[in-house]
């Protein structure tokens, strides 16, 4: 039976792709990665290059069986680019390649002092020296183009990535634009986490050919495009395209939120709270952290946190943090927090901590949890905390009246007989009229009325105003959840 | 009847004044020796003097009383300040945690129930509950 040649990726298959597409294995023709369901995505492409790149395209098993394996492209009905993001660096692989580098220069120090010649073999030393520890080219590379010369230049200096170089982004839409021309008839869908999600971001606001894309923890975008586009991105037109998935906690992903959103945002659900980095670190780290921000200025671009983004650097932000439901969609923030009403504090305390701004889209999910359960808080405040005092003072002069005749009876039935054999009730009566504090109607009251009537008046208008005030928050809860157009262009909500 | 006449209903009612007859009952008395105008001053005075042990008795039961009522009631109405605790924290809550100009309109309303004087007037109202002779009012 001919396996059916449709692609229904879930967010869940998207993050496996992004995640799986990690493996410097998979950048071979015919390699594949299994995602939900038993599928298989087969490798039909794939592009390393020096200045970061790297990109792998799959199709299903199906279009990777009728185009020969990959070699006739146009008989390819789906393909997935998947842009692979910024590895973490391990701070004893950071050491390593510092040590590496130390020795390097002193040896360079040593021949310049001696001759003012660079020694030869020097170079062969950095090389050997490398190589004799597991991945340190591959992550001093890593180091170089993604964290220092990309994430750092572009997303924190916020430098437009149309500025003459020939960067990772404009590579990753021209491999876009490569992979369109390569498949023609091929629905195209770009992906990618953290780097490679603000690739995949780029290559779909830059070509309609791409149907849609998910990306997972990348920098928000905006400030780095062109005004054209920009000006497509504040009218809303990628949300429908673009779904972004962030966390409160990924120093990366939170980067330049302060800005216009491009895409759908949606903010994941991730239990941890940032845990104070510069404590844990090891000495290389310690150096790398030191380094960074002595040479750069971070203190330009606001939206950046220094112990989240350094966090991001070693490895805090993979993509195994994420959950999902039984149909492969992201669990979000967004139904946590309405499940878990206690969790707004605490995700309240991640917004400040990554110095949010207060109309992105974050922002306003937080903000409108926060709403509704002070909202249901202050019903239940005024329910069960300001009901009972006004039952009370209502019931204030019962009280008394029932009080004051419980005595009077007890005494209506002793006069008459042994030492008050010479008064009867009406005795009673005169002198609990005469210790009475005022006579109402005929009725003695031992309480003043008017104090009750004032204190029941201000009750019902404290009540009255607490209960217009959580109708005005629940309703406000609402109007940030449900934002109407013209605020979710200002506010970033879809 | 003359009472500065040491009779023997005026010692009888001396004796009474000192205390140890104070709450005996007129039926009690033994008033065979005395003239009818004697028993007649005897149990007005004697009933002046069950009066007046009556109203403090009454004075006493019913203080006692009210302000059982007033303390049962004042434990009732305490939960007020936790209600005005439970705005103020969810103010600062939002105050603290998020910005805007709603957000700012809507802490300053919650800031502004603080000068209903909610408290005050409830506060009054129950410590009115007395007796006009304790001088509370």
């Amino acid at each position: 039976m001919a396996k059916k040649n449709s692609l229904k990726l879930s967010d869940e298959d998207y993050n496996l792709i992004s995640r799986k597409s990690y493996s410097n294995g998979k950048y071979k023709i015919g390699e594949y990665v299994e995602i939900t369901n038993g599928q298989k995505m087969y490798v039909a492409d794939c592009r390393k290059t020096l200045n970061g790149l790297n990109a792998l395209t799959f199709v299903t098993e199906k279009d990777f069986t009728i185009s020969n394996n990959g070699k006739e492209k146009d008989k390819i009905k789906h393909a997935v680019i998947v842009y692979r993001g910024s590895e973490p660096i391990s701070g004893g692989q950071l050491q390593s390649s510092i040590d590496v580098m130390s020795e390097a220069h002193e040896k360079m120090k040593d021949s310049q002092k001696k001759n003012g010649l660079i020694p030869e073999g020097v170079s062969d030393t950095i090389d050997a020296g490398i190589n004799n520890v597991a991945g340190v080219a591959y992550f001093a590379n890593e180091i170089i183009q993604d964290w220092l010369m990309t994430d750092i230049n572009y997303s924190v200096y916020k430098k437009p990535f149309e500025d003459g170089n020939n960067n990772q982004m404009v590579q990753a839409d021209k491999y876009a634009k490569d992979i369109h021309k390569d498949m023609p008839n091929a629905k195209i869908h770009v992906t990618g986490h953290s780097l490679g999600g603000v690739n995949a971001s780029y290559a779909l606001v830059k070509n309609k050919f791409v149907e849609s894309g998910v990306t997972f923890e990348n920098p928000n975008i905006y400030d780095n495009l062109p005004e054209d586009v920009k000006a497509e991105a504040l009218k809303g037109k990628f949300k429908s395209r673009l779904t972004e998935y962030i966390s409160l906690n990924d120093g990366l992903s939170m980067l330049n939120r302060d800005s216009e959103e491009v895409g759908n945002v949606k903010v994941m659900y991730d239990e941890s709270l940032p845990n104070g980095i510069e404590e844990s670190l090891s000495d290389g780290q310690k150096f790398l952290l030191n380094t960074l921000k002595k040479t750069f200025k971070f203190d330009e671009n606001p939206s950046v946190d220094m112990n989240l983004f350094l966090e991001a650097i070693m490895g805090s932000h993979d993509l195994s943090r994420y959950s999902f439901h039984a149909d492969g969609t992201t669990k979000t923030l967004d139904e946590y927090l309405s499940e878990n009403p206690g969790l707004t504090d605490q995700m309240l305390k991640q917004l400040k901590s990554a110095r949010t701004n207060p109309y992105s889209s974050v922002a306003i999910l937080i903000k409108s949890h926060v709403l509704t359960n002070t909202a249901k808080s202050l019903k239940n405040t005024i329910d069960h905390e300001l009901e009972p005092v006004i039952t009370a003072v209502s019931q204030l002069d019962e009280d008394v009246e029932s009080a004051v005749r419980d005595v009077k009876n007890t005494y209506v039935s002793i006069v008459g007989f042994g030492q008050y054999d010479l008064l009867t009730e009406h005795d009673v009566n005169e002198i609990i009229e005469e210790l009475a504090l005022e006579k109402v109607k005929g009725e003695n009251l031992f309480y003043s009325q008017k104090k009750q009537t004032t204190a029941l008046e201000t009750l019902h208008n404290y009540k009255r105003e607490l209960s217009a005030i959580a109708d005005e928050v629940e309703n406000m809860g609402k109007a940030y959840h449900d934002a109407d157009a013209d605020l979710a262009r200002k506010m970033g909500i879809h | 009847m003359d009472f500065r006449k040491n009779t023997e209903a005026n010692r009888f009612l001396q004796r009474s004044r000192s205390g140890y007859t104070f709450h005996t009952s007129f039926s009690s008395l033994d008033t065979t020796d005395l003239s009818d105008q004697e028993i007649k001053a005897l149990k007005a005075q004697k009933k002046a003097e069950q009066r007046a042990n009556l109203k403090s008795a009454l004075k006493k039961a019913l203080a006692a009383e009210l302000t059982q009522v007033e303390s049962h009631i004042s434990q009732k109405t305490s939960r007020l300040q936790i209600a005005k605790q439970h705005v103020s924290s969810f103010k600062d809550k939002i105050d603290l945690g998020l910005k805007g100009k709603a957000i700012d309109a809507l802490t300053s309303r919650m800031g502004r129930t603080k000068e209903i004087p909610v408290k005050e007037d409830v506060g009054s109202a129950v410590s009115s509950i007395g007796l006009k002779t304790f001088g509370l009012f």
